[in-house]
């Protein structure tokens, strides 16, 4: 009975600084015999003062400890990480498909979660995700600098000073909308990356020892019953639902990414080879532009503007299917996992003896 | 004084007179128990539970022996109409001291094979 805590226990970490893992189940286990014991002297007290209260109370409570009991011997079974029967099939159901494979590749893979786990896969396809918006505002703000830069091109002519890409400027005002909303997707996806380590690190190391000791006192079962149901929903439905939205949608929006970074390429090569002034080279600084080179000048302007609108006006079109599809997968798809995880999170309350009212999530 | 609070002003008694004389009633033998001493609140919580391991099977006889006490007392001292009270009280306390046994062992056996199972896994 001394506090080493190895095999099984073993499998839940102490967190340093904390109650939690093995010590904590220890505890769990002392408190039920230490409960199971005063119930026997609460009841030996209620026959002895031929009192019904108490005797039902011993009775009521025998029966609490007994299902406690059972609870900590069942999660020991189902939900040890690594080890627990549950956790095991749960981890099953990650596809390890060439998508899969190639998740891993993304923002690090798995690095800060469990490998092998629901919520490596789910963490990876946030990655992944995170990895499509960064290179999306990557390009997008390669584009806006060029295109901004020739939209303040001027050319003096004598006197008159024309600035004929000026109108490239509305273009960039709709690459800063784009590069804000973008800005906002990837702060929601590392929201969402950071829940997940959260959920990995917290919910079966902590809640969930927690919880079972909270609900073998009979003051804190209400609460210990929430915490475990509360730690088995968002470590089970939570991550699953997100590997689900990874599953669901990514072939659709793998396409329009491709389309998308395939558009910005070509219109960086564009802007890139936009310079006008390129037939005035080997002109010194106050030689006189002959009216041939003018004229190269304006030709090229005129081919290369051209081009270069085909291209820019392209770009709106496909940034906003892979907008839309990004907010899909990132901000109504996850609202989508949590009132999952929340309502799963209600009936396992009701399960372990307790109970949380919501009353929007009602089902 | 109300028989009930006699009963009860008994128990606290007995039980005193008992733990003054140590873990010499101890029938799940939590003496074996080490709980340690580092002040933590495992081995706290555990030192309770040792406490309560040996405080239920003396309460437990402590009961049985009032138990008799009383059943001997009805049966010697009191008139036969007033008998069945006291034989009720002591049939209570034996069952209720024998359903205490049964759970401080049931308890016991469950520490012990929670403890064999946490540990090898």
């Amino acid at each position: 009975m001394g506090s080493n805590v190895t095999g099984v226990l073993g499998d839940f970490p102490e967190t340093p600084g904390t109650m939690a893992g093995g010590a904590a189940f220890q505890i769990a286990i002392y408190v039920i015999v230490s409960m199971i014991v005063l119930v026997g002297i609460v009841y030996l007290l209620g026959k002895a003062l031929s009192n019904r209260k108490l005797e039902e109370w011993a009775k009521n409570e025998f029966l609490q400890v007994f299902i406690s009991a059972a609870m900590v011997g069942g999660l020991f079974l189902l939900m040890a990480p690594g080890t627990g029967l549950i956790i095991i099939a749960f981890n099953s159901l990650v596809p390890t498909d060439a998508f899969a494979t190639a998740l891993s590749g993304y923002s690090g893979g798995c690095s800060g979660v469990s490998p092998d786990t629901v919520i490596c896969y789910a963490y990876a396809y946030m990655g992944y995700l995170a990895f499509q918006i960064m290179n999306l505002m990557a390009g997008i703000f390669t584009v806006n600098i060029i295109l901004d830069i020739l939209s303040k091109i001027s050319i003096d002519v004598i006197v008159v000073e024309v600035t004929p890409l000026s109108g490239l400027s509305s273009i960039v005002q709709v690459f800063n909308s784009i590069l804000q909303s973008l800005f906002f997707l990837g702060i929601m996806v590392e929201v969402e990356r950071a829940l997940l380590i959260f959920v990995d690190k917290v919910a079966l190391q902590m809640f969930l020892p927690i919880g079972v000791v909270l609900r073998t006192f009979f003051g804190t079962r209400k609460l210990g019953g929430a915490l475990m149901a509360l730690a088995v929903g968002i470590y089970l439905v939570f991550p699953l639902t997100i590997a689900m939205n990874a599953m669901a949608v990514t072939e659709v929006t793998t396409q329009a990414y491709t389309d998308t970074a395939a558009s910005l390429m070509n219109l960086t090569s564009i802007t890139s080879s936009t310079n006008p002034m390129a037939e005035t080279e080997g002109t010194s600084s106050g030689d006189t532009v002959s009216t041939d080179q003018w004229n190269g000048v304006l030709e090229k302007l005129q081919s290369s503007v051209s081009s270069l609108t085909n291209a820019a006006m392209a770009i709106p079109t496909l940034m906003t299917t892979m907008i839309s599809l990004l907010v899909v997968q990132v901000v109504f798809l996850p609202i989508l996992s949590i009132m999952l995880t929340v309502i799963s999170i209600k009936e396992l309350a009701n399960l372990f003896g307790s109970e949380i009212n919501l009353s929007r999530f009602e089902v | 004084m109300d028989r009930k609070w006699l009963t009860l002003a008994a128990f606290i008694v007995l039980a005193g007179v008992f733990a003054a004389e140590g873990e010499t009633i101890d029938l799940s033998n939590p003496s074996e128990a080490s709980c340690g001493d580092s002040g933590n609140i495992v081995d706290f919580t555990c030192n309770i539970m040792k406490t309560l391991l040996t405080l239920g099977p003396m309460i437990a006889i402590i009961a049985l022996v009032l138990a008799g006490i009383t059943y001997v007392y009805a049966n010697v001292f009191v008139t036969a109409d007033q008998r069945g009270r006291y034989h009720t009280l002591a049939t209570s306390l034996a069952l209720g001291a024998i359903i205490l046994l049964a759970l401080v062992g049931g308890a016991g056996a469950i520490s012990s094979a929670g403890s064999k199972l946490l540990t090898t896994g």
